[in-house]
């Protein structure tokens, strides 16, 4: 049965409210405002409506409205205020005030029991909606995600044996941001949901390589320098494709996505591509997935080498710090090292 | 005896459908016809001593109280079709709000003398 919280401070009209409703809800009722609220919230979860009655003693009845509409816990529970024929600036006072309807005195229990019922239905149907939508929502989003990681994949394929390098790169940065937000690094740049949208625009980080022609990308020996500015634009090509899409919901997230594009071969020291940015210039998400693409370059086999074992590959890393990594990451690297290990072992290809 | 009869009490409800300045049919339906319950809310009405409250407030001249009580009796009064009553009380209380307590004082007299003669004739 659904709670109905009737609100009068007169014996004979909460008797007669309760009589009308008991049939269809369960009724709690309370005879001043400080029941009320202390009512409303003890039973907050699960009340359907409110009946409140406004000429009291003490706490009149708009003071309790405002206080249970100012409660994160009541403000959502409808409440019908209880008004007198003649005071008609009750019931316009009432409803600025947030209540969603009146009834009068003296009572007609056919109204009240419709009315009642009226309020309690379409709460419901609010509620019901709320959830669908709540549900929706995260399938939309969960399919959004899919989709990317789909599309992304395909772009690797070409050059690499399986898609799964790109899940291992969100999956890398992943440690990594958890690290630095556990351990309070980049305060001023991270919260959980940037870095959650920087993992998943790291998938984003080699789209640039569509445009990269099968004879340079699928090359088993050295690039000449020539083949290699080729391969070095698709920082450049990439970014720009993001640039290209236009302003889209997901502008957060494609920030990321282009920076990430752009500059995950940047160097620390100053000495990478495209653009030679140095140091905390390089965009934050650019360094993380800079070293995620390394380590996973490292233990995987590609055309021009084998697989390394992790210890070689972490060794690499960590000599790298200072002149390609940023060397925060590479504490960092060093706190999540064997999580590195694990996701290279689990998704290996 | 029918299953709306008011039980034991046959006598107060023939004495509300025949009293003055009570209108029971309107009362009962609006309580779904439910005549048990009505005869049962008048008794509870009484007991309540709404006029007693009222009296304390005149006589400490405290208008907040005197207008929440007269407001309150008018109201209940109402509900139960106890509409002679309701509209005395209603006076009592538009006189309270004018800021007259003179004039209250006069009303609640003669309101006070039909709420004793109900009463008396009801219980």
């Amino acid at each position: 049965m659904e709670k109905v919280l009737i609100v009068d401070d007169i014996a004979i009209n909460r008797k007669m409210l309760e009589t009308i409703l008991m049939d269809e809800y369960e009724c709690i009722m309370a005879e001043n405002g400080k029941q009320a609220i202390d009512s409303a919230l003890k039973h907050a979860g699960s009340l359907s409506l409110i009946l409140l009655d406004i000429m009291m003693p003490e706490y009149n009845g708009y003071e309790v409205l405002r206080i249970l509409k100012r409660n994160r816990l009541t403000k959502d529970i409808p409440v019908v205020l209880i008004t007198s024929l003649d005071s008609e600036h009750d019931e316009s006072r009432g409803l600025t005030e947030g209540a969603i309807d009146y009834i009068t005195k003296p009572f007609n229990a056919q109204i009240v029991k419709i009315r009642v019922h009226n309020h309690v239905e379409l709460k419901r149907h609010q509620d019901m909606l709320q959830e669908l939508i709540d549900i929706r929502t995260k399938k939309i989003i969960e399919m959004r995600e899919s989709l990317l990681d789909a599309v992304t994949s395909i772009i690797e394929y070409r050059s690499l044996e399986s898609g799964k390098h790109v899940k291992r790169i969100k999956l890398y940065c992943e440690a990594q941001l958890a690290y630095l937000l556990e351990n309070g690094l980049f305060s001023h740049q991270l919260d959980v949901k940037n870095a959650s949208l920087i993992a998943r625009a790291s998938t984003m980080h080699d789209i640039g390589k569509v445009s990269i022609p099968d004879c340079i990308l699928m090359k088993p020996g050295k690039l000449t320098p020539e083949e290699f500015d080729v391969m070095k634009g698709h920082t450049i090509t990439g970014s720009s494709f993001i640039d290209s899409l236009g302003n889209s919901a997901d502008e957060e997230y494609m920030y990321y996505a282009r920076q990430i594009c752009r500059h995950h071969h940047e160097r620390w020291d100053g000495t990478g591509y495209p653009d030679g940015l140095g140091g905390e210039k390089i965009p934050l998400s650019a360094r993380i997935v800079a070293v995620a693409d390394v380590y996973d370059a490292l233990v995987s086999k590609r055309v021009y080498k084998p697989a390394f074992s992790h210890e070689t590959a972490a060794d690499i890393i960590r000599a790298g710090k200072g002149s390609q990594f940023d060397p925060l990451l590479i504490e960092a690297f060093n706190g999540v090292s064997e999580t590195f290990q694990s996701i290279a072992l689990l998704h290996n290809d | 005896m029918d299953a709306h009869g008011c039980g034991g009490g046959i006598g107060i409800k023939e004495k509300l459908r025949l009293a003055e300045g009570v209108d029971y049919d309107v009362a009962v339906t609006r309580l779904t016809g439910n005549e048990a319950l009505y005869c049962e809310l008048v008794k509870m009405f009484f007991e309540e001593d709404f006029l007693g409250c009222l009296r304390d407030a005149l006589e400490a001249s405290d208008e907040r109280a005197a207008v929440l009580y007269a407001h309150s009796l008018k109201g209940t009064a109402a509900n139960l079709g106890l509409n002679r009553l309701s509209s005395g009380a209603a006076k009592v209380e538009y006189e309270l709000r004018a800021g007259g307590f003179a004039n209250a004082k006069t009303g609640f007299f003669a309101l006070e003398k039909e709420y004793g003669e109900l009463r008396a004739r009801l219980l």
